[in-house]
C-alpha cells in the first residue's frame, strides 16, 4: 500500500459495503485472516440457504482495514511532524520580526548618519523579503497539515460507513432467522436446537470441517459459515443485539415480534415436517406432533417459528 | 395498503376506534421520515382487548357447535390482523431506532416520542454500536481529538424534506408553502408535500399519511 494516500484504500471498503449489499453477499471480515465470503441467498424470505464457498481471494485485499489504520498513523505522524516544522519556521519569523523592530529603534536614535541609513535600510529590505518567503512557507505547512487531517476525517467516515453497513448485515440476518427466537424455543419446547439442523440444507454433509463448529454454533444462533466470516468485535456484537433483542422481547409479551412480516390470509395452514421436532406444546395450548414427513393443519401462529427456523414448509 | 387494512372497519366484536388509530398510527410511522409520538394508550387498550377476546374464543371452543366454530374463526382472524399491524408497527420503530440512533439520543423531543422500553433498546443500541466501533478501529488508529462522534454528517438527521402523500380530513383554506405560495388544502383531498410543510399538521392530527 501506499503510505501517502489521501483514503483510496479504504474507498475499497466502501465498494465491497456496496458489492455485499447489492449481492446479498456477506464477505469476511476485511482483516488479514479472513480470506473467503460467505453467500447468503434469501429464499422466500424465510427459508436460508447457505453456502459455503471458500473463495481465496486476493491477499492484497483482504487486510484493507489494516492498510487503512496504517495510513490513518502515517497521516497522523505526517500532521504531527508539519505542525512541528510550521513551529520552528513561525518562532524563527518571530525572531526576525523582533529584529527589524530592533534595529529599527536603534536607527531612529542614530538619525543623521546617512551611511549608517542606507545600510539599514538595505538591511531591512533584506529581512522583510526573508520574512515574506518564511511566512509563505510557513502557509504551506498549515495547508499540509490541514490537507492531511482532512483526509483522516474522510477515513474515519469511509470506516465507519463499512462497520456500519456490516452491522447492518448482521442485524437483518438475526432478524431474517427469527431475531433470536432459537434461544427461547429451545427453552421453551425442549427441542434441541443447532444451528447446524436449522439451516444448513444438506444434512448428511458430515464430512464438512465446519460440521462440529456449526453444532457449537448456536449459542449465536447464526450458522459457523457465517460467524467465522465476522470479526471479534462483531462476534461480540451479535450476541449483545441478540440479548437486547430478548430483552425488549420481553416487554411486549403478547406479541411475537420475530415472527415474519407476512400479512395473516388464513388461520390454518398446511405444512409439512422437514426436520424432526416431536412433541411441542403450542401457544394455544395444543399439543402438536410433529415428526419428520408427514404433513399437518394447524395454526398458523402456532407453528410461525418452526417455519422460520426451516423445521416446517408450508405446502 | 388502505385497502388492506379497511377490512378491520368490518368488526363488532373489539373496539373499532382503537384499531383504526393503530392502523392509522403504523401507517403515518411508516410513511414519515422521523418518528412519531408512541401510541402507548391505544396498544396497552387493544392488547387489553385481546386478552379478553382471546378467553372469549376460549369459552366458545367448548361448545362444539358447528356454527360457533365460525364465529370463533372470525374472532380468531381479527386478532391475528391486530396482532400484525402492531408487530409491524413495533418493527417500523425499532427500524427508525437503529437507523437514526444517534439523533433520537440528541434529541429530547424525539426521546419524548419513544416508550420507556424503546428508549431503553436505543441506548443500548447506540452503546454496543459504538463499542463495535470501539474495538474495529476507533481506538486504536484515530487520536482522541478524531474519536468524537458528535460530527452531524454521522449523527445523520432523519431527511425532514423527504415528500410524502397524504390526505386531509378537514379544510384548511389556503396553507402557506415555505417558497411563499399558497395551496388550497380541502378536506378529503390527497396532496403530494415536503414533510417539514405539513409536520404540525401531522402532529395535530389534522392530516394522515397514506
Amino acid at each position: 500500500m501506499s503510505t501517502t494516500g489521501y483514503a483510496e484504500e479504504a474507498l475499497k471498503l466502501i465498494r465491497e459495503a456496496k458489492r455485499a449489499q447489492e449481492s446479498g453477499m456477506f464477505y469476511g471480515y476485511n482483516d488479514n485472516g479472513w480470506f473467503f465470503k460467505v453467500r447468503v441467498v434469501l429464499k422466500d424470505q424465510l427459508n436460508l440457504l447457505l453456502l459455503n464457498q471458500p473463495i481465496p481471494t486476493n491477499t492484497k485485499c483482504n487486510q484493507v482495514v489494516r492498510n487503512v489504520k496504517l495510513e490513518l498513523k502515517h497521516l497522523y505522524a505526517s500532521i504531527r511532524g508539519l505542525m512541528g516544522q510550521r513551529e520552528a519556521v513561525v518562532s524563527q519569523l518571530s525572531q526576525l520580526q523582533s529584529a527589524m523592530v530592533d534595529s529599527d529603534t536603534q536607527q531612529e536614535e542614530q538619525e543623521g548618519d546617512y551611511d549608517n541609513e542606507s545600510q539599514h535600510t538595505l538591511r531591512n529590505q533584506q529581512t522583510q523579503s526573508q520574512i515574506e518567503s518564511l511566512s509563505t512557507v510557513s502557509t504551506g505547512f498549515t495547508v499540509a497539515a490541514q490537507m492531511n487531517h482532512w483526509a483522516m476525517h474522510r477515513n474515519k467516515r469511509l470506516l465507519l460507513v463499512y462497520h456500519r453497513s456490516r452491522i447492518d448485515a448482521i442485524r437483518d440476518m438475526v432478524w431474517e432467522l427469527g431475531g433470536g427466537a432459537a434461544a427461547s424455543l429451545a427453552e421453551e419446547g425442549g427441542v434441541k436446537l443447532n444451528s447446524n439442523n436449522m439451516m444448513d440444507v444438506d444434512d448428511e454433509d458430515t464430512n464438512d470441517p465446519d460440521h462440529q463448529a456449526n453444532l457449537n454454533a448456536g449459542a449465536t444462533g447464526l450458522p459457523a459459515s457465517i460467524t467465522r466470516a465476522m470479526s471479534p468485535p462483531e462476534l461480540d456484537f451479535l450476541s449483545a443485539y441478540r440479548s437486547l433483542l430478548e430483552e425488549y422481547r420481553g416487554t411486549m409479551l403478547d406479541i411475537d415480534l420475530s415472527a415474519p412480516l407476512v400479512p395473516p390470509k388464513d388461520l390454518y395452514v398446511d405444512v409439512r415436517v422437514v426436520k424432526e421436532i416431536g412433541e411441542v406444546v403450542a401457544d394455544s395450548g395444543t399439543v402438536l406432533k410433529l415428526m419428520k414427513g408427514e404433513q399437518h393443519y394447524v395454526r398458523r401462529s402456532d407453528v410461525e417459528k418452526f417455519i422460520t427456523l426451516g423445521y416446517l414448509v408450508q405446502v | 395498503m388502505l385497502a388492506n387494512t379497511d377490512t378491520h372497519d368490518t368488526t363488532d366484536t373489539t373496539d373499532t376506534d382503537d384499531i383504526q388509530l393503530l392502523t392509522q398510527a403504523w401507517i403515518n410511522e411508516r410513511g414519515a421520515p422521523e418518528i412519531l409520538a408512541f401510541e402507548g394508550q391505544v396498544i396497552d387498550r387493544l392488547l387489553e382487548l385481546l386478552r379478553a377476546q382471546e378467553e372469549h374464543v376460549e369459552e366458545l371452543s367448548n361448545d362444539d357447535a358447528n356454527d360457533i366454530d365460525f364465529v370463533r374463526s372470525v374472532y380468531l382472524h381479527e386478532a391475528d390482523r391486530v396482532k400484525f399491524v402492531l408487530q409491524s408497527y413495533l418493527r417500523t420503530r425499532l427500524f427508525k431506532i437503529e437507523q437514526k440512533t444517534l439523533a433520537i439520543l440528541k434529541s429530547p423531543e424525539y426521546q419524548a416520542c419513544l416508550s420507556e422500553s424503546e428508549l431503553a433498546y436505543a441506548q443500548r443500541f447506540n452503546q454496543i454500536v459504538q463499542e463495535t466501533y470501539e474495538k474495529s478501529f476507533l481506538l486504536d488508529s484515530l487520536p482522541p481529538s478524531l474519536q468524537s462522534m458528535d460530527d452531524p454528517n454521522i449523527v445523520g438527521a432523519p431527511d425532514l424534506n423527504q415528500a410524502v402523500f397524504f390526505r386531509t380530513k378537514v379544510d384548511f383554506g389556503d396553507h402557506l408553502l415555505p417558497n411563499g405560495e399558497t395551496l388550497d388544502l380541502s378536506k378529503n383531498k390527497i396532496y403530494l408535500l415536503r414533510y417539514n410543510t405539513i409536520k404540525a399538521l401531522l402532529k395535530n392530527g389534522a392530516i394522515e399519511l397514506i
